[in-house]
């Protein structure tokens, strides 16, 4: 068979098989320099032996505890949060066939956001709150102004696409000025407070990393279970549940799962911003619209531009760490850019 | 029980004031043949399928498959044994055409969407029956828009409906791919598919299909064979405009008068 002259490039997509191995290689590649970079730097051999020794639960000297305790879970941490934003920022560009679209598009990070400020500027006098800790309590602010935006936009039995983004962002806003409240009556901690709210990973565990895979892990097998689900709302709602899908359980199930992921990641690293925009957006780009191919490279890319985007956050003005979510919008703002001039439009 | 998609003295508020979109309609189709919905616009032709794919909610009377009311059936079963060709169907960029065509096995699989051997072989006959095959590599965005037209019938095709529906599939084509779909449409039927078709051309219309629906203001105003639907007082009454009848063997051909 043969394939007819075809004037614009890229109609061929790169080979999956190729492209996830190649993904996967570099995110190792990247976590392994990323664990050996720090105050002290550790050569790969080095850091292979102390991860080694850590997960035969070996007693570990002072650089391999440095490497092993502080070291492994954050940059651990950090993939598992990239990919879980990329992920959650795939499935909402998909259900909202709006490249604009974004994790926190529903208000997730503006509730956890408030709750984890509430936790910092109120814990001292409410130790209810300090006991809880800022992780659990943005968590559950996360959920909660999820479920009231869901309520809001609620019109009989569906939840239309345009109230739903409107009832976020007016709901996101409301709790955005609660959360810029609070911080100005926090004055002394309001430093503290802000660079939690834009992102970081220095506050790592093993404790967190698992936390944290709790949720990413079967979030990504029940979404990638559905890509064929999310190909099809591609079509519009009417054309997907004209082809058998139930339209408004299949959006709230991927929604649900994506909000609940992106508010584990808030509650662990904070409000990190543009990863779940960008990175579904590049792997789109690269690989086409299928789910079954986009979700997996996302959540790879999404991992390791999380790392290195921590690694950078570290390392540039050290010992000072700037928050990872400056560094994102730093580097993710050109580059989306960059690919909005190149391509004359996102896709 | 009956075979066959039909509306049984069907009403629709059209929600401008009192007027009915359609007004007690009962029209159908059976399996193998294919069936014009003709008329002027606002006429409730695409009113129409809009009930006949259950995205409507008649007020009066009821929408049958096979004997069994539509309100019976799941999304999914409904998808099993009607498609839709849509007017302006919604073609996303960034797939290729193989994946949009496969996209019509969706009812068929299961919860999880895994592809057995049997649908890609449905997909292979779907690209096969609409000349497709030849670009089933290609990204949908870069065809053109009569390549695009056939794909999305390919999609509809590769849903193994007992029932096409299709909507104008011809507007904005050129005749040669209006023949070819229509071609198409008439291979479906001939395999045993009940094809409808709302269509504007009165001349493609009476040459493609077995008989005619002619709708107006809602309502049927003539139901037959294409020669007799087509009598020059009716058409010109309905579409208020001159025109003289000829005959090309059994077939009516409309033309218009200045």
């Amino acid at each position: 068979m043969t394939v007819a002259a075809e004037p614009r490039r890229r109609h061929v997509r790169p080979r999956l098989a190729w492209v996830l191995s190649a993904s996967v290689v570099a995110l190792l590649a990247v976590m392994i320099v990323a664990v050996g970079l720090g105050s002290v730097s550790v050569g790969p051999a080095e850091v292979a032996r102390a991860a080694l020794k850590g997960l035969r639960g070996d007693s570990l000297q002072a650089l391999d505890r440095v490497v092993w305790q502080l070291r492994f879970p954050r940059v651990v941490l950090a993939a598992v949060v990239g990919a879980a934003l990329a992920l959650a920022g795939t499935v909402f560009q998909g259900v909202f066939r709006n490249p604009l679209a974004e994790p926190y598009l529903i208000g997730t990070a503006s509730g956890a956001g408030f709750g984890a400020v509430l936790v910092m500027s109120l814990g001292a006098s409410v130790p209810l709150l300090a006991r809880l800790g800022a992780p659990l309590v943005a968590f559950a602010f996360a959920l909660v102004t999820v479920s009231l935006v869901l309520f809001l936009a609620r019109q009989g039995g569906a939840v239309p696409t345009v109230r739903l983004i409107l009832a976020g962002v007016v709901v996101g806003s409301l709790f955005t000025a609660g959360t810029s409240f609070l911080l100005v009556a926090a004055r002394e901690q309001a430093a503290g407070i802000l660079s939690w709210l834009l992102g970081g990973f220095g506050f790592s565990s093993w404790h967190r990393v698992g936390m944290m895979a709790l949720f990413a892990l079967p979030a990504m097998l029940l979404v990638g279970a559905f890509a064929r689900a999310l190909d099809l709302l591609q079509l519009g709602e009417e054309g997907a549940a004209l082809l058998g899908l139930n339209v408004e359980r299949m959006k709230l199930l991927l929604l649900g799962v994506a909000t609940l992921v992106t508010a584990a990641a808030v509650s662990v690293a904070g409000v990190i911003g543009f990863v779940g925009l960008i990175v579904p957006h590049a792997a789109r780009l690269a690989l086409g619209r299928p789910h079954a191919r986009l979700l997996p490279v996302a959540a790879l890319w999404g991992a390791a531009f999380m790392v290195l985007a921590d690694l950078l956050a570290r390392m540039v003005i050290a010992p000072v760490e700037v928050p990872v979510g400056v560094v994102t919008s730093l580097v993710g703002g050109p580059f989306f850019l960059w690919l909005l001039r190149r391509r004359g439009g996102p896709a | 029980m009956r075979a066959g998609l039909e509306l049984d003295g069907v009403s629709v508020e059209s929600g401008r004031g009192g007027a009915q979109a359609l007004d007690s309609v009962s029209l159908g189709v059976a399996p193998g043949e294919v069936v014009g919905v003709v008329g002027p616009n606002g006429a409730g032709k695409s009113t129409l399928l809009r009930v006949l794919t259950r995205m409507v909610r008649p007020s009066a009377g009821v929408a049958l498959l096979d004997g069994v009311p539509l309100t019976r059936f799941s999304r999914l079963g409904l998808a099993r044994e009607v498609a839709l060709v849509a007017q302006a169907p919604e073609v996303p960029e960034g797939f290729s055409v193989r994946e949009v065509v496969a996209m019509g096995r969706a009812p068929h699989l299961g919860l999880f969407g895994t592809f057995r051997s049997g649908d890609e072989e449905a997909v292979e006959h779907a690209m096969a029956v609409t000349e497709t095959t030849a670009f089933a590599e290609r990204f949908v965005e870069t065809l053109s828009g009569g390549e695009r037209q056939r794909v999305v019938f390919a999609r509809a095709v590769a849903q193994e409906p007992s029932y096409l529906l299709l909507d104008e599939p011809t507007s904005h084509l050129d005749l040669r791919y209006q023949v070819d779909l229509l071609r198409y449409a008439r291979a479906q039927a001939a395999a045993g598919v009940g094809v409808l078709l709302v269509i504007h051309d009165l001349n493609l219309a009476a040459r493609s299909c077995d008989r005619l629906a002619l709708l107006a203001g809602g309502a049927v105003v003539a139901q037959g064979a294409p020669g007799e639907v087509l009598q020059p007082g009716t058409v010109e009454r309905v579409f208020r405009a001159k025109v003289d009848v000829l005959r090309h063997g059994e077939v009516p051909v409309i033309v218009p008068r200045f």
